[in-house]
């Protein structure tokens, strides 16, 4: 007991003892860029929620939590907000069924799997405003695309306005995220798939085991950790979606497609900065709760199990 | 007999998977090319009969969209960015994840939960005030206040990635480079960066895709004209010319054709980049 | 370690440090000082290539002052706006700003103490006496002058002169003429009114114009909250009025589905017969090159009562920034109004001036058209209240007049929705 005590004492009385810098300086620059850049701005805009403050008076006041009260009696907020959650509910459904069946689908196949991988990836690979333009002209009612081919199809009692029919314009907007974001569950899917021993497979298929079987009790457990990877992400991309619908329907018609990055945007746009730091830190809060409470579920369950 | 009946049936077994990854390809990549080839017709074509193929090949479209819309001011900005953006990112997170994942010292753990941290909120979380900061420091509305913003954005993830790529290295190289005299700087510049070639790549190519086509910060701190980057231009574009059907079409091509060469180039890089990264 | 190898290590971090101080150096470097004689300049208040046309003219005719021109606003009005005041109040802005629509920015550049007054200038200059009495109150405030008003915007229906001329139709003068235009039109299997609301901004403003010209001044009262909704039947009138291009027929398809300039483009195509518009959309006319003439009629009053003949108002003043060398920032103000550059702008722009000139007779007919009419009536003009509205209002007007066109609120409930939403933001402020 004494010896181990002293042990380190005698250790810092050496002379070879000093405080080692070369791990700070190493992580100094990149520390300082994010601090200044990306860190800064968020606590900032965290204690600047409390303050009346609108870009352009030099003055701040404390006001508490004026700007909050103010948020969350808004309708328009929790419209907003609802809506992201619509997104996130389709989004964690809709792109990660689909990337999972995709990812299986190539698995099973021998031959074309980087083909069929790349294609099927290739548009997550554009930014947000070509995705939009390229459905906004998919959609545009007189010169797009999608009427007419629905017409074709023997389809025509579903041709839409798709953008201006309130009803309709927050799925439109979804549908292209979509298409945009399958392709990431895809590969991350189609990755762990390619981790899972491939004895598992073999010995199922000498079980007589069918697709069913061999997604149901195989794959999907084997994906568990993928699966809370890929919704995680999911949970990122739908609370914070922002340049598909703005540029589609700019949160319109009446708010029908309103979400909460538009709802900041159009505040800051207005010069309102309590308010769009206020919304931005609720939502903030909502998504930090979402994922780390969802990944803390996911590490529990499969603790538990 | 049996060797063919078998291959026989197992070819069989494949064909509906082959059937709907084609249906899902075709549906994936029809837009894709429906835009390319509007990008090739005239106004008239394109209201008259959207669905058709080009009737004639107009790559005068391209020319009038890249002279004259400034397309060509977009593309050099965002390569500029881009690329700059990208080489800060790889030096300073390699910098920073080497030190994270090798050396002990005093805060490792804290200094690195605090950059995670940074994945955790959504974009607008910051805009405000970081919109106030950049007038501040006399950074907005240049390209190179974007590039700190957009390195800052891209180091959490990318030293979260490096870390845990640096983490799988032996202790006995390090141990070995050491009796050899090598500092852990050489060490980190001659042997850690060189092995970990393919990551930095991955790395890289992921960073690449992310900058190039960032809108949202780029459309709040850029003002000028000549120094907007293709997605910023693009919209502009919309604005001014969309009932020119065709240099839209060909204004979104003329953004989205980088990418996909780089795609087409780095598609392996590209993907480990995403996976390693979420694995791990 | 030895004493050798650790001298190694402080050399390689000692170059570490420096390649950082560098970045950080390079990250911090102030702007470089400006010229004094040097003019930055944001928007001359023209469309991009004209600006520089513009600009060269200057420069070369002066030697005292040069122009700098950037070419930032090319957004958004709310953009634009944002992009404006945030560079003046953090000096990092223009020292003119031409083309802008102050409105009730004004006022708060003027509270904030962001912008000069140029009383004393305006009235040294003679600018005083050319300019309207009518557009000068909209850029004074408390008695001081503090911009300079550019252009005018005045709007109207400009129609297909050939669909007209094979329906055998009249120019309408009055709502029920007007309203018989549409049905004859309507009749013939056209279109007669254009209309695309998606995006940000056409939807106020196109239902604003209806409001004015039904409620005049009225409706402002009932904007800013100072008087019911409920007594303002004329507002209802006006709102039921623009409802009533949907709901009869009148209106293009879809026109949330589309924005303003794609509906345009169902215009240039003659599919729509009329389209509400300003004098920004000659020049666009001319590009597009439809195979039909364009003519321009005024819309005529949903209430004669008010006596408004035009549509429009300011389109873009010029204001000099707080921090700029005023003597030579006004230089540039005084050249941008002489009647020549005026002149120049007309025939080249498009752009009618917001000062009296000499409208030439050899310019582009459409353009002389309106240019006359909009002189001959200037005294009749009915402000659209853009230029009233505070900024933080018009996104959620524009959301709220969508609503209505959607079938989700009743003329009555939009103008309570518009109301409340006002009142919301002026109390929490």
């Amino acid at each position: 007991m004494a010896q181990s005590f002293s042990a380190p004492r005698k250790r810092a009385a050496s002379p070879r003892f000093r405080i080692d810098l070369m791990p700070y300086l190493f992580i100094l620059p990149a520390v300082v860029i994010y601090v200044i850049f990306n860190l800064g701005p968020v606590l900032a805009s965290f204690f600047l929620s409390f303050f009346r403050w609108d870009l352009l008076s030099p003055t701040t006041e404390f006001i508490g939590f004026k700007h909050y009260n103010f948020i969350l009696n808004d309708d328009r907020f929790w419209n907003a907000l609802s809506h992201n959650f619509i997104f996130l509910g389709l989004a964690v459904v809709i792109p990660v069924s689909m990337g999972l069946f995709l990812a299986v689908f190539i698995y099973e196949i021998r031959k074309g799997r980087v083909f069929f991988r790349a294609a099927l990836f290739l548009p997550a690979i554009f930014s947000g405003v070509v995705i939009a333009y390229v459905w906004k002209w998919i959609y545009h009612p007189f010169a797009g695309v999608l009427n007419p081919t629905l017409e074709l199809v023997g389809l025509g009692a579903f041709t839409q306005s798709w953008l201006g029919n309130p009803k309709i314009a927050l799925y439109s907007t979804f549908i292209a995220y979509t298409w945009a974001s399958f392709g990431y569950s895809m590969v991350i899917f189609l990755a762990g798939l390619q981790d899972i021993s491939t004895d598992i497979f073999d010995a199922a298929r000498v079980d007589g085991a069918n697709f069913r079987q061999k997604l149901f009790y195989i794959t999907i457990p084997c994906l568990y950790d993928v699966f809370t990877f890929v919704i995680t992400l999911r949970i990122f991309t739908a609370m914070g979606v922002f340049g598909v619908i703005y540029i589609l329907t700019g949160g319109g018609p009446f708010y029908a497609s309103d979400v909460i990055d538009i709802y900041v945007f159009r505040m800051i746009g207005n010069y309102e900065m309590g308010w769009a730091t206020a919304a931005a830190t609720v939502n903030t809060v909502v998504v930090v709760f979402l994922s780390t409470g969802f990944i803390k579920y996911r590490e529990w369950r499969s603790w538990s199990s | 007999m049996e060797f063919l009946n078998r291959s026989a049936r197992r070819r069989l077994q494949g064909a509906p998977f082959y059937i709907l990854l084609i249906f899902a390809t075709v549906i994936t990549l029809v837009p894709i090319i429906w835009v390319f080839a509007s990008a090739l017709k005239s106004n008239k074509e394109i209201r008259e009969n959207p669905l058709a193929l080009p009737g004639e090949w107009r790559f005068q479209n391209y020319l009038d969209a890249w002279f004259g819309a400034s397309f060509d001011a977009y593309f050099f900005n965002s390569i500029f960015i881009t690329v700059t953006s990208v080489a800060l990112v790889l030096i300073l997170s390699s910098l920073a994840a080497y030190s994270f994942a090798k050396m002990r010292f005093r805060g490792n753990q804290l200094l690195f939960f605090i950059f995670l941290f940074g994945m955790a909120f959504p974009l607008s979380a910051k805009l405000g005030p970081l919109l106030s900061l950049m007038y501040e420091l006399n950074l907005a509305n240049s390209r190179f206040g974007l590039i700190l913003v957009y390195v800052a954005g891209s180091l959490p993830f990318a030293i979260l990635m490096l870390r845990a790529f640096f983490q799988g290295f032996p202790q006995e190289l390090e141990d070995s480079a050491a009796l050899d005299g090598c500092s852990r700087f050489q060490f980190y510049l001659r042997i850690l960066l060189p092995l970990s070639k393919p990551s930095l790549m991955a790395l890289g190519i992921f960073v690449f895709m992310g900058t190039w086509n960032e809108f949202f910060q780029a459309l709040l701190l850029i003002n000028e004209d000549s120094k907007r980057t293709l997605p910023l231009g693009l919209t502009a574009f919309q604005d001014e010319y969309f009932t020119d059907f065709a240099l839209s079409f060909a204004g979104i091509n003329i953004t989205a054709v980088p990418v996909i060469i780089v795609y087409i180039m780095f598609q392996r890089n590209l993907i480990e980049g995403i996976t390693v990264g979420s694995l791990k | 370690m030895n004493k050798k190898h650790m001298a190694v290590k402080w050399r390689q971090l000692a170059l570490v440090v420096t390649v950082a101080l560098f970045l950080g150096a390079f990250a911090l470097a102030p702007a470089v000082a400006q010229d004094a004689t040097n003019i930055l300049v944001w928007s001359l208040g023209y469309s991009g290539d004209y600006n520089d046309v513009l600009v060269e003219r200057f420069n070369e005719a002066h030697e005292d002052v040069q122009i700098t021109y950037e070419d930032v606003l090319t957004g958004t009005f709310t953009e634009n706006n944002q992009k404006v005041r945030i560079a003046l109040e953090n000096e990092a802005g223009p020292h003119v700003l031409g083309g802008v629509d102050v409105g009730a920015n004004l006022r708060a550049l003027v509270s904030s103490g962001q912008v000069k007054d140029l009383t004393e200038y305006y009235r040294a200059s003679g600018l005083i006496d050319r300019i309207p009495p009518l557009l000068l109150s909209q850029v004074t405030v408390e008695g001081r002058i503090y911009a300079i008003p550019q252009n005018m915007e005045s709007v109207g229906i400009f129609y297909n002169k050939d669909v007209f001329a094979e329906l055998e139709l009249d120019v309408p003068t009055e709502w029920a003429e007007y309203i018989d235009v549409l049905e004859a039109v309507k009749d013939a299997g056209y279109y007669g009114y254009t209309m695309g609301l998606a995006g940000g901004w056409p939807s106020a403003l196109m239902a604003s114009m209806f409001m004015y010209s039904s409620a005049g001044t009225e409706y402002i009262d009932v904007l800013s909250g100072t008087q019911p909704w409920t007594d303002c039947d004329n507002c209802l009138d006006g709102m039921n009025a623009f409802y009533g291009m949907v709901e009869n027929g009148y209106a293009n398809p879809e026109p949330l589905g589309i924005d303003y300039d794609q509906s345009l483009d169902l215009f240039y195509q003659g599919i729509t017969v009329m389209v509400l518009n300003g004098p920004w959309f000659i020049d666009d006319a001319v590009a597009a090159e439809p195979d039909f003439e364009i003519g321009f009629f005024y819309l005529p009053p949903v209430n004669p009562a008010t006596d408004i003949k035009t549509l429009g108002g300011i389109g873009g003043s010029i204001i000099v920034a707080e921090y700029a060398d005023v003597d030579a920032a006004f230089k540039v103000v005084e050249w941008l109004t002489t009647e020549e550059v005026a002149v120049q702008a007309l025939r080249e722009a498009f752009v009618l001036p917001a000062f009296s000139i000499e409208v030439p007779e050899d310019i582009d007919p459409l353009t002389y058209q309106i240019a006359s009419e909009t002189a001959a009536n200037v005294d009749k003009i009915g402000f659209w209240p853009v230029t009233y509205l505070p900024p933080k209002v018009f996104g959620d007007m524009n959301q709220i007049v969508q609503g209505m066109i959607g079938g989700m609120l009743t003329p009555e409930e939009l103008l309570s929705e518009m109301q409340e939403t006002h009142s919301t933001y002026l109390a929490e402020n």
